[in-house]
């Protein structure tokens, strides 16, 4: 696990490195030369990266709407790291890159309201089947329930599910106690498709972890 | 200041912490132990967090995802660019206005009496004499380097020259003692004296407390 997060802690402190420097250069009035200017596109590149990853996460928002937010984002980090009264950049770049993205995601997509930011949770809310279950609740995944009954409790699921975030593990844990998807969901104080969606990208890395090979 | 988003980035940062100090923790739970001002717009941003999950990588990205990444990188170089290229000049008034900032508001910032804030913007006092702290605490104030500071410090002084040669028309801001003029009606101004901060801020309203501060200087 530190292996695979090296890089990303060296990215975080390879821009906060950029950021200093940009900022010294403002400073000096130097902001004109060339490395600076390279800093800055270095640092935008770091979280476009993080920006496509989360926008592809929620795919629900449309690509209008994305693009969009990367438009923001890019305006927001350019004033951000040009205000010289935003301090923590420099040091907390790290959690910059991973919240930013997302809030401008989350702000744009309200402009776009629906279908973009509600049209997963209704859908997955839908009544739907004799029943009257929602569809939520119907979702399950036969592959990751027989790899979990094949694989027992051996070292190699232990480290899998140590290498998940705490909640997704905790969603699993619950799920395998049988505990239901609206039980969690309240445990969480998030709605069913949010918890539905935990339970489904914790199953997904733990596939990825046991079978790096699988796609 | 940090606005909504950087009180929001940090009090959900705070949250995931949390959840890896201490165990799950329910969302309703940690925002009611927000700052208020914040707790209406944390709930939501935080179940956004968890749905989205942490990145561990950076993606591969796709030939139209790579396009519009590139097409964002030259709009942020321009962006840049512009930025860097010699800017318009701006006065002190200028730049304090832009902020929506009242001279009242800004010299109780920067500790300093109004009427003195007044005379500096007026360029009656030499741009030479003022104290590093003193430029430091109006950069700082109104978010703008030092040498943009001493730029729009200038501009006052350069108007005033100008005006003493009849070559602009200025209106001043009514000045203690002085006259409100305006640039229609034919008035020609009284040259103020351009004098050192230390004899401005002797012949300012300055309290006490201002007068032991800024005399040290």
């Amino acid at each position: 696990m530190d292996g695979a997060r090296s890089p990303y802690v060296q990215m975080v402190q390879d821009c906060e490195a950029a950021i200093i420097r940009i900022r010294a250069a403002i400073r000096a009035g130097t902001a004109d030369s060339p490395p600076t200017g390279d800093d800055l596109i270095f640092i935008q590149r770091a979280v476009q990266g993080r920006f496509i990853g989360f926008a592809r996460r929620l795919r629900w928002i449309s690509d209008q709407a994305v693009e969009e937010a990367r438009q923001a984002m890019d305006d927001r980090l350019f004033d951000d790291i040009w205000s010289l009264t935003f301090p923590s950049l420099e040091t907390g770049f790290g959690s910059y890159l991973q919240h930013m993205p997302l809030r401008m995601l989350q702000n744009t997509a309200r402009n776009y309201r629906s279908p973009d930011v509600s049209l997963l949770i209704e859908h997955l809310d839908d009544t739907v089947g004799e029943d009257g279950m929602q569809r939520y609740e119907l979702i399950e995944d036969d592959d990751a329930q027989a790899a979990f009954a094949a694989i027992g409790d051996n070292e190699e699921f232990a480290e899998a599910l140590a290498s998940l975030s705490t909640v997704e593990r905790q969603v699993i844990a619950w799920r395998l106690q049988t505990i239901d998807n609206t039980a969690i969901a309240r445990r969480l104080g998030v709605s069913p498709p949010t918890a539905t969606r935990l339970y489904q990208r914790g199953v997904q890395l733990l596939r990825q972890r046991l079978n790096p090979t699988e796609e | 200041m940090p606005d909504q988003d950087q009180k929001l980035i940090e009090a959900a940062s705070q949250y995931l912490a949390t959840i890896e100090r201490d165990g799950v923790i329910s969302i309703p739970d940690y925002v009611a132990t927000a700052d208020p001002a914040i707790r209406e717009e944390l709930a939501p941003y935080l179940e956004l967090v968890l749905a989205a999950g942490a990145l561990e990588t950076s993606p591969v990205l796709t030939a139209q995802e790579q396009l519009l990444a590139e097409q964002a990188t030259t709009r942020m170089r321009e962006r840049w660019q512009q930025r860097v290229a010699a800017p318009a000049a701006q006065s002190l008034t200028a730049v304090r206005t832009a902020r929506k900032l009242s001279v009242k508001t800004l010299a109780q910032r920067i500790n300093l009496p109004v009427d003195l804030l007044a005379r500096i913007e007026r360029g009656g006092v030499a741009v030479g004499s003022l104290p590093a702290k003193l430029v430091a605490r109006l950069a700082t104030a109104l978010e703008q380097t030092d040498a943009q500071l001493r730029a729009a410090l200038e501009l006052p002084a350069a108007l005033s020259l100008q005006l003493r040669e009849g070559r602009h028309s200025y209106t001043p801001q009514l000045s203690p003692g002085g006259l409100r003029l305006h640039a229609q009606d034919g008035t020609v101004p009284q040259a103020e004296a351009v004098v050192s901060f230390h004899d401005a801020l002797a012949a300012s309203m300055a309290t006490a407390e201002q007068r032991a501060e800024w005399q040290q200087e």
